[in-house]
């Protein structure tokens, strides 16, 4: 793996180190952690890199790599930088052979997320986009609850993400989390949605399998003088029918990462929690709530929960784990690639390209409806 | 006869009581009952002014229970009270029960029932002569999901039981024990209103009684230590008890009043072949029930899915937490048709045996405890 972005210090990068180390599948080999070469360096030295393994830029990088025998080269690049400098280094390792995984949103625009999903599916190379929450084991059983039709017909999704730290103008003190994602030069035309908003828009997707068609928002800018939206409210229409709510605020005082979803069906409802990420509640229509725990051992879960899970019941796996999850069927699929072998991978899905364009799609459209004076707007479809 | 209202009297619980409010709600709640008078209080002025309150008729507030019984015998049988609740100090349950009953009321008696095992043998053989209704109210039991987990266990959801635990942990007394002024005030330590014990005695009990009203199996020995803390304190503040089933399973009841900070803190948990059941007192309407190798599921009040008796014990729909006085008040009303001779079901109220079953526990707790913690029968 060679990464670039999330030098010591950055918040995270660490994660999709530890994440890339957790299963033993990823080696971390180079990086261009910082546009200065020392600062490079000087990361990687706590890597336990070689210097000459250290880049100033991604394209010294990608073309230094490429150069190297096929043994020695890194596999794939990890891209881990804020929004604005998500684009050029994906396309740089594309055109030179190299898969991606990167964190999201996708791009900065819509514009640069298209170009990327033209060059994947013209390139065939593995793309991750880590949308960390849908490698949760009981997101993953969710999914799977609804595939079956065990809740019946997707109605109603109601899915929440507030968090409290932008309360107050963290941009003005030197947090760097809070100064790039509310500038719009690098976090593009949205803070708020665009950083858990569309988490939220894909996790409802991905455990209803029903794509977003319309949303209805209005984006609010609570503090003053912040330049970009920090609070969320979107109404949305998925295909077949099924309606939806999506709240998102990082001025919800004294919230950390409260994401929640709940859906219901004909037949029953299910809600999951980031907080109590271990258990999915399961509601059949007229019978006893059921709550489903992770746990290697828990027979009555299903295979891909299972696939996704680590220790026995009782010993909480957690948000590392889940980003471990992407990194490692991430993992068989470059191997898979690399080796052109053909394992059964189904069981091992991971958020990808096509995701990551949809994530941009939404934003577009809920800044569009929310500028529009909060009409109905049509998600683009993936092309 | 059905159709009307029991004549009920209270002796305690009037403004200065805690537990007055709760009875009183408990009775109202079913319509089954009205309040007609009583001694509310030790003091006659403060008595008569809470009749006043009520709105209650001032004759019919008295002095004390003889001038009671004599003027209430003296009305016309329908107008006379039938049943009267016992709300006061512990050491007054004894004799208060054994007189009234003894006149010929129906008693409601707050718990426990009295304080040597002797006494409440005494008061099952005079209710069982007297033919009298005996209530002892053990609160606990009337929650609909207490009900429910009995019904469960009796039907072998969870198959056969091999292990309870029962705790009942409070933090009160914790800003009083470790003052010697402070601890010397507090009734509840002092044995001539107390009774023997403090802890085991006043929530201990609850526990016991919880273990047994819900597995339907009676614990036949402990093996139980007991704190006081200080040498001049004289009651338990803090005990634990190994016990056994009369079919060799063991259990744990532990309960506290130097828990900091907790408030009621009843949880009881019963583990069979097949499953679990577990309920907290705090959060009454939720039961949870463990399955060998399926996801636990979360049972609550007022669906079909409970058991008859517990959907009788639910009077609104699911999702309205019911409580406290919800519970007091399904105790009442299980009272109410033994008293009204309608077919009451086993568990609709605390009888005088949960009564003699409590004395008899405490009393085995405390005489293991003393003696270096040492295996006791309870019988």
């Amino acid at each position: 793996m060679g990464m670039v972005g999330g030098g010591q210090g950055a918040f995270i990068g660490a994660v999709h180190r530890m994440a890339a180390n957790l299963d033993g599948h990823i080696e971390l080999v180079c990086g261009a952690f910082s546009s200065d070469p020392q600062k490079s360096i000087k990361s990687g030295h706590a890597f336990y890199l070689f210097d000459k393994r250290c880049y100033g830029s991604f394209g010294e990088m990608i073309t230094k790599e490429k150069a190297l025998p096929e043994e020695e080269r890194m596999d794939f690049v990890s891209i881990v930088t804020p929004n604005h400098m998500h684009f050029e280094p994906a396309k740089w390792a594309l055109e030179n052979g190299f898969p991606v995984i990167i964190d999201k949103p996708l791009a900065f625009n819509y514009e640069e997320a298209i170009i990327l999903q033209k060059l994947v599916k013209e390139t065939k190379l593995p793309f991750a986009v880590t949308y960390t929450y849908s490698a949760y084991p009981m997101v993953k059983q969710a999914k799977k609850m609804v595939e079956k039709g065990e809740i019946g017909a997707v109605r109603k999704v109601m899915v929440e993400y507030p968090q409290g730290w932008l309360t107050d103008k963290l941009e003005d003190t030197d947090q760097k989390q809070a100064a790039w994602r509310s500038d719009p030069k690098k976090a593009g035309i949205s803070n708020c949605f665009g950083d858990i908003g569309t988490h939220c828009a894909h996790l409802a997707e991905y455990i209803t399998g029903l794509k977003i068609e319309k949303v209805l928002s209005k984006l609010t800018t609570i503090v003053t003088g912040r330049l970009l939206d920090d609070d969320a409210n979107v109404l949305l229409q998925f295909e077949k029918g099924a309606s939806g709510v999506l709240s998102a605020s990082q001025v919800a005082t004294g919230h950390e990462n409260d994401l929640m979803i709940r859906i219901y069906g004909e037949k029953g409802g299910l809600e999951w929690r980031n907080q109590d990420l271990n258990t999915l509640k399961v509601m059949p229509h007229g019978a006893p709530v059921r709550l489903y725990r992770t746990g290697v051992n828990h027979g009555y879960l299903h295979d891909v929960a299972l696939a996704h899970t680590r220790t026995p019941s009782g010993h909480p796996e957690g948000y590392i784990e889940a980003f471990a999850n992407i990194y490692r069927n991430f993992a068989f699929a470059v191997n898979q690639y690399i080796e052109g072998s053909t394992p059964d991978l189904s069981l091992m899905d991971y958020p990808g390209i096509d995701d990551g364009v949809k994530g941009m799609a939404m934003v577009h459209a809920v800044v569009k409806s929310s500028e529009d004076g909060n009409l109905w707007t049509d998600v683009k479809k993936n092309p | 006869m059905n159709n009307r209202k029991i004549r009920l009297g209270l002796v305690g619980g009037g403004s200065r009581s805690f537990i007055g409010i709760v009875h009183r709600i408990a009775a109202y709640m079913g319509e089954q009952y009205t309040l007609v008078g009583g001694v509310f209080d030790v003091d006659y002025e403060e008595g008569l002014a809470f009749a006043n309150k009520l709105e209650l008729d001032p004759a019919r507030t008295y002095h004390d229970i003889a001038e009671m019984i004599e003027k209430e015998h003296a009305l016309p049988q329908e107008e006379r009270m039938e049943v009267i609740s016992i709300l006061t100090p512990n050491f007054l349950h004894f004799s208060m029960s054994k007189t009234l009953i003894e006149a010929g009321f129906h008693v409601i008696c707050e718990k426990p029932m009295t304080v040597t095992a002797k006494e409440a043998v005494e008061i099952e053989e005079l209710v069982e002569r007297k033919n009298v209704v005996f209530c002892l109210t053990h609160t606990y039991t009337g929650y609909p999901m207490v009900r429910q987990m009995k019904e469960m266990i009796a039907a072998g959801v969870i198959g056969e039981v091999h292990k309870v635990d029962a705790q009942y942990y409070q933090g009160w007394i914790n800003p009083f024990i470790h003052d010697k002024e402070k601890r010397a005030q507090v009734w509840r330590l002092d044995p001539a209103k107390s009774g023997q014990s403090c802890c085991m005695g006043d929530i201990g009990v609850h526990a016991f009684n919880m273990v047994e009203y819900t597995t339907g199996m009676q614990i036949s020995k402990v093996l139980a230590d007991l704190d006081t803390m200080y040498q001049d304190n004289p009651l338990d503040v803090d005990g634990t008890a190994l016990v056994r089933f009369e079919n060799g399973v063991k259990g744990v009841i532990r309960a506290s009043q130097i828990a900091t900070s907790e408030e009621n803190n009843l949880t009881i948990a019963v583990y069979g072949r097949k499953g679990g059941l577990k309920w907290e007192q705090e959060n009454p309407t939720y039961l949870t029930h463990l399955i060998e190798n399926e996801p636990r599921r979360i049972l609550k009040p007022g669906n079909s899915y409970n058991s008859e008796f517990s959907m009788e014990s639910t009077k609104i729909a699911p999702g309205h937490p019911e409580g406290l006085f919800d519970a007091m008040g399904n105790i009442y009303s299980g009272t109410a048709k033994a008293i009204l001779g309608q077919k009451v079901k086993e568990g609709a109220y605390p009888t005088v045996k949960d009564g003699v079953r409590g004395m008899k526990f405490i009393e085995a707790v405390l005489t293991s405890s003393k003696n270096d913690q040492v295996w006791v029968s309870i019988d």
